[in-house]
């Protein structure tokens, strides 16, 4: 099981902030993402402006998602 | 001092707390929330954070600053959840026992929170709010 999140304009979009999926294994934060979009096309727009991390820390699309990760998906931010 | 926080920052205090004799001068920011953006008037903002990996990007800066600046001090508080204007949304203080690596270690600070930590903030109109997406 893989636990996910949403943050800002892709929480609000989706209509969703937290999920669980269960993800064959080799699956890619990219590939995760692709899910997504097919659960939720509205996300589409963002695609290419598109933060991801695994674990709290910034991860590339490459990036093997394990049992147990927690992916997040998200805008540039605009803190401060 | 690392903190996420739901009240009103108190900067006084965290200024106090912070203050050692050993310290030659003491930098603040305080990032305000403004009236006005994009050419519209803004009645209120709200801030949303991923906080777990929000407080470790923080504490990643932190570490970062106090290994490059010969500084003392630091606290880092970013305020969440609805800020009217004129209220403090962040605020850093950088102690040390000069000015200059204290400058420079403060607009660090700044700066690369706005960059790399996970934060959002929404405008409120009096026709409707968006999400404001930071330069990636």
């Amino acid at each position: 099981m893989v636990h996910v999140l949403l943050f800002a304009t892709l929480a609000d979009l989706a209509g969703e902030h937290r999920l669980q999926l269960e993800l064959s294994s080799g699956t890619t934060v990219q590939q995760l993402w692709e899910l997504l979009l097919t659960r939720y096309p509205q996300l589409s727009g963002h695609s290419r402006k598109l933060l991801r991390s695994v674990n709290g820390s910034f991860a590339a699309p490459d990036r093997q998602v394990a049992d147990g990760d927690e992916v997040a998906f998200f805008p540039p931010v605009s803190g401060g | 001092m690392i903190q996420l926080v739901r009240e009103p920052i108190n900067t006084p205090s965290i200024v106090s707390r912070l203050a050692h004799p050993a310290d030659g001068a003491v930098v603040l920011f305080e990032g305000l929330v403004r009236n006005h953006a994009r050419g519209k008037e803004v009645l209120y903002l709200e801030y949303q954070a991923y906080e777990s990996m929000a407080r470790s990007q923080m504490e990643a800066i932190g570490r970062k600053i106090l290994e490059t600046w010969p500084v003392r001090g630091l606290a880092m508080v970013h305020r969440l959840g609805r800020l009217e204007i004129g209220e403090c949304s962040v605020l850093i203080v950088v102690a040390a026992a000069h000015r200059k690596p204290a400058f420079e270690a403060c607009q660090h600070a700044i700066d690369t929170l706005k960059q790399e930590v996970p934060i959002w903030k929404k405008e409120f109109y009096s026709d409707g709010a968006i999400w404001i997406e930071g330069a990636a």
